[in-house]
């Protein structure tokens, strides 16, 4: 008989190894005690994964750690500590599906129709780059093209020194970074992606913009296995009756922790409180991006690699469907931010003259949603936020509207669900220290 | 118009709008065209119909999400969004 001896909890886990899928299934690090830091040294999550067909998610995150005493039922919050930069440059852009280089989902099935008509292995086939653009991407069996993905419009982004700035740059001084990609990425020994930069795209030159680092995935592992691009209810979505093996129910969908948000708030001073659906919670990270715009339009942003910092936290018996995210106060819409002392004396004074009480001290929450399409990804987070904040959906919808906002966080569905709340319901989710922390205690009540 | 397609025969012909969206929407001009299915067909019928890859798509029937098995009806407003993630 086999005995597992426990291994004492560190107060800091660094990681440096990956994956594709999330799930019970993974091998989890650490573990990191409650009030533990973990530092993760991430690599792009999107293109260069994409362009790599044996990554089964198009996507390659962290491998997860291990939360010691968190328990299915809990949830972790996530004090994002720091975020900084490690790529010097990276190529992204507008993509189509590369048809017949795929089973059903070119993100999660990426295939060698070469080897597959020759009745060999075909599946997630091992490749190499011969040179630049789309079609370098080779067989290491049949050495024919099998990238999944066109990149149909993009560009090459280089970064200054602070990565503050950043400017897209000609096709000739693409190549010449895509040369050596590897090191103009920034990718670790224990990343098994292409760099991006290979493709060496510049359709958009001449272009310059701001960084603002966020972290497009930063959670717990889901309670099935998924592909880290499909934990969310949008491109999830896709999963459903598919054709792989990874296809799931609508009825095992749910079972996603909706880790891949994409939204710029997700940010040095942020915190996202994170549900647990497998014992230890298994928080990953990864698919940093330097910048992205409210709604990613474009489906794809610059992808970096980068060294991340979050202390955890353990909330006891917060049972959560999807994650909350206490953004930076700069980050908070008009309506949602908690209110001056002033503007609540002035509220005090209206409400009784007109025979009115004010319901008492209200601070900010944002409710994270996702689905298929926008509408539902907004009917996901208000259903969310009526269930954690014993609310009907009514309710939710009216404050949503008048003393808060819904907003984008990326297209076609990952919604943010903004509202200024009581105090008391926060208390009563155990989490009401933590937006104190982050807003201060509301004043002048 | 495409003409009649696919599904289970029975009742008269369906005329359904369709909206191909992202990758598929250079298919047609605007990603837009209608397309006449026979009475009864199901909405995978279109993939058929429209000659489109085999591959996971979702479908968006009026507004909602819609299983593929879904009978289509006369005048519905079909969105075809194929696979995608991002980030």
């Amino acid at each position: 008989m086999t005995q597992t001896l426990p291994v004492a909890a560190l107060d800091h886990v660094v990681v440096d190894r990956y994956t594709d899928i999330v799930g019970p299934s993974n091998e989890m690090l650490g573990p990191v005690r409650d009030g533990g830091r973990i530092e993760y040294l991430t690599v792009p999550g999107c293109w260069g994964p994409m362009i790599t067909p044996s990554i089964r998610s198009g996507h390659e995150v962290t491998l997860p750690v291990r939360v010691e005493g968190a328990k299915v039922g809990d949830a972790v919050a996530l004090h994002v500590e720091k975020l900084e930069q490690v790529s010097r440059a990276t190529s992204s852009g507008v993509t189509s599906n590369w048809d017949g280089h795929f089973l059903s989902d070119p993100f999660v099935a990426g295939i060698c129709p070469t080897c597959r008509d020759a009745g060999r292995h075909f599946l997630y086939p091992d490749t190499y780059l011969d040179g630049f653009g789309e079609g370098a991407v080779k067989c290491s069996t049949c050495h024919s093209e099998v990238n999944p993905f066109h990149l149909v419009e993009g560009y090459t982004m280089v970064f200054d020194d602070p990565k503050g700035i950043g400017v897209t740059v000609t096709p000739e001084r693409a190549q010449e970074i895509g040369r050596d990609g590897r090191a103009w990425v920034g990718l670790t020994a224990q990343s098994r992606q292409h760099p991006v930069v290979a493709m060496a795209t510049a359709d958009l030159v001449g272009l310059m913009t701001r960084c603002r680092i966020s972290a497009g995935n930063l959670g717990s592992i889901p309670a099935i296995d998924l592909p880290s691009s499909h934990n969310c209810g949008d491109f999830g979505a896709f999963l459903v009756g598919a054709e792989h093996e990874f296809a799931v129910t609508e009825e095992q969908l749910e079972l996603r922790t909706d880790v891949h948000m994409d939204i710029d708030s997700v940010r040095e001073g942020s915190i996202v409180i994170v549900p647990v659906k497998v014992d230890g919670a298994g928080i990953y990270a990864g698919d940093v991006h330097a910048m992205i715009g409210d709604g990613e339009v474009a489906v794809h942003t610059t992808d970096i690699g980068a060294r991340l910092v979050v202390r955890v936290e353990i909330i006891k018996g917060l049972a959560l469907d999807g994650p909350i995210l206490l953004p930076p106060a700069d980050d908070l819409p008009f309506l949602a931010r908690p209110f001056t002392a002033s503007e609540v004396t002035r509220a005090k004074a209206l409400a009784e003259a007109n025979r009115t009480r004010l319901e008492g001290p209200v601070l900010p929450i944002q409710v994270l949603g996702s689905g298929p399409f926008i509408n539902a990804a907004a009917d996901n987070g208000i259903a969310r936020a009526a269930k954690l904040l014993g609310m009907t959906e009514n309710e939710v919808k009216n404050r949503a509207t008048i003393s808060g906002a819904i907003e984008i966080g990326r297209l076609p569905g990952f919604v943010q669900v903004n509202l200024l709340v009581p105090r008391e319901r926060l208390e009563r989710m155990g989490i009401d220290h933590l937006v104190e922390a982050q807003y201060g205690k509301a004043a002048g009540w | 118009m495409i003409e009649p397609h696919g599904g289970m025969a029975g009742g008269p012909a369906v005329h359904v709008s369709v909206t191909l969206k992202g990758s598929l929407a250079g298919r047609f001009p605007g990603g837009r065209t209608d397309v006449e299915v026979a009475g009864g067909a199901a909405v995978e019928a279109l993939i058929e119909a429209l000659d489109l890859p085999r591959s996971s798509y979702i479908f968006v029937v009026n507004g909602a999400t819609s299983v593929r098995g879904a009978p289509l009806r006369d005048g519905d407003r079909v969105q075809v969004i194929p696979p995608m993630a991002g980030g």
